[in-house]
């Protein structure tokens, strides 16, 4: 059974190879560790990424590296196992739902132990003229469309997202947020807004959303 | 190696600012700024708070000029170490001085560090500096008396003499009982040097940083720069941030300065490309 579903920024600010004297996120550090800190134990991880874009591919995708270095500074006891699903960056709406499904069941095979997916996405990155996709008026439209879905557990917004826009607006974890639209479409859920921040052009969203059957 | 110089310890990635603080009324570069005493102590109150980690307090003009007695020179130092030292505890202090005596008295008064420029023509120098535990600089001066300006200056081999000296100079220190992680060694630039010989000390530092005692540079809008650049004393702090990033890429980890703010800045950035240190603050491409 999936109980909980966390979305945590995939921001390579977090992994210490880029880290200098001054942490520039340490608002969103603390947020996410927050979040990690509140899964349920004992439980199991599934982590989704979406696969890296551009020719410097790293063997291990980014969102994954971040979920790993998040999770080494601050482990939390009573996980049985972390595993990965990586979505391919141009996957479309079905696709993403496809794997939503085939998570769903796997969790439901799952004997015993509940099943915590960790998302690793963010918005779109072309928000403000220093942003690295410079300043797109539209960036801020579709953002308040993604974050009141997160807000509201809605997955139909998300499922709904538009592949090319996403794309031109530099949103990296749209392919990510589609399979958790397809999480979300599967029932209902209730939402824990721990972070909406875009201090560099960029929107970041750390939440953690729970079954509404058994939250509280 | 680290490199000890009063309650600090410094690893060889460490690239420290020396402070110049001159107690004289004829120094070539502040014409007596901080001859009065509290002229001297706003000195040192600015360079500490622009990050100095070495104050290097002098009472005498390295170039020719009046006479200065040992008393003298001792009455322009020794009671401002101990006012430095009482004003701040765990700032490393210097005192430029070739005079063992004049030492003697510095340690005394809280001194952590002799820096004798002028290359061991005192030889109870090392002993004091063995005496109080006391860091010691050993410096290249190519033979040169105290106090006079090179003329005609030629060496048949520049760096082998610079070398030699310095490792000659550095093992008596040694003899002498002064700690190996105490020693420095210093090319003096423009002591017993005419410009070119400055440059080439600065071209080929690193044969001096491979003697593996750590290298102090003195480079501070000195002729060699004037010289290099057409740009008379108070136009030289350009060509001196320049010699100090060179210096430092080289190997040296001691920089005595005037300017304390911009040879901090240049030597940050020297660290951080050089991978020593991490940026301040990295957001590009990776937010």
């Amino acid at each position: 059974m999936i109980d909980t579903i966390v979305v945590l920024p995939a921001t390579p600010l977090f992994l210490a190879e880029y880290r200098g004297r001054v942490d520039p996120i340490e608002d969103i550090s603390a947020a996410a560790q927050s979040a990690l800190q509140r899964l349920r134990r004992p439980c199991r991880i599934v982590v989704v990424t979406t696969a890296d874009v551009g020719r410097d591919r790293r063997r291990t995708p980014l969102g994954a590296r971040v979920f790993y270095e998040l999770w080494g500074s601050s482990p939390v006891a009573g996980v049985s196992a972390v595993e990965e699903v990586v979505v391919a960056s141009d996957a479309m709406s079905e696709a993403c739902r496809d794997v939503a499904d085939r998570l769903w069941v796997e969790a439901g095979d799952a004997t015993g132990v509940p099943t915590c997916v960790v998302l690793m996405a963010d918005g779109t990155a072309a928000r403000s003229k220093s942003a690295p996709g410079y300043f797109d008026a539209r960036a801020v439209t579709v953002d308040q469309s993604l974050v009141s879905a997160i807000r509201e557990a809605r997955g139909g917004p998300l499922l709904a997202l538009d592949e090319e826009l996403c794309t031109e607006l530099l949103m990296r974890g749209r392919a990510a947020l589609m399979v958790m639209g397809g999480l979300l479409a599967r029932q209902g859920w209730e939402c824990e807004l721990l972070l909406e921040f875009d201090p560099f052009g960029v929107q970041y969203v750390v939440a953690v959303i729970r079954r509404s059957d058994i939250a509280g | 190696m680290d490199l000890r110089i009063g309650k600090q310890t410094i690893p060889p990635s460490g690239r420290l600012v020396m402070a110049i603080v001159n107690r004289t009324p004829d120094s070539f570069f502040d014409s007596g700024a901080a001859w009065d005493m509290d002229d001297a102590l706003d000195r040192v109150d600015q360079v500490v708070e622009e990050g100095a980690d070495i104050l290097d307090i002098g009472g005498v003009k390295a170039g020719p000029g009046n006479d200065v007695s040992v008393a003298e020179e001792i009455r322009r130092v020794v009671p401002f170490v101990e006012r430095v030292r009482a004003r701040y505890p765990d700032v490393a202090i210097s005192v430029d001085t070739w005079r063992a005596e004049v030492a003697r008295a510095a340690c005394q008064a809280g001194c952590d560090l002799l820096n004798d420029t002028w290359g061991g023509v005192d030889p109870q120098l090392f002993e004091v500096a063995s005496e109080f535990d006391a860091a010691l600089v050993c410096a290249h001066t190519g033979g040169q008396a105290v106090r006079t300006r090179p003329f005609r200056v030629e060496y048949e081999d520049l760096m082998t003499d610079v070398t030699t000296s310095l490792r000659r100079l550095a093992e008596r220190a040694e003899g002498h009982g002064v700690a190996r992680d105490k020693i420095i060694v210093d090319p003096a630039h423009d002591f017993g040097k005419n410009t070119w010989h400055s440059l080439e000390v600065t071209r080929h530092l690193d044969q001096i940083v491979q003697l593996g005692w750590p290298v102090l540079v003195s480079v501070s809008n000195k002729d060699f720069i004037g010289e290099s650049l057409g740009r008379p004393v108070p136009e030289r702090c350009l060509g001196t941030l320049a010699a100090t990033v060179v210096t430092a890429w080289l190997g040296a980890r001691i920089h005595r300065v005037h300017d304390v703010a911009q040879a901090k800045e240049v030597l940050e950035m020297t660290s951080v490309i050089a991978g020593d240190l991490p940026p301040l603050r990295a957001v590009r491409g990776l937010a």
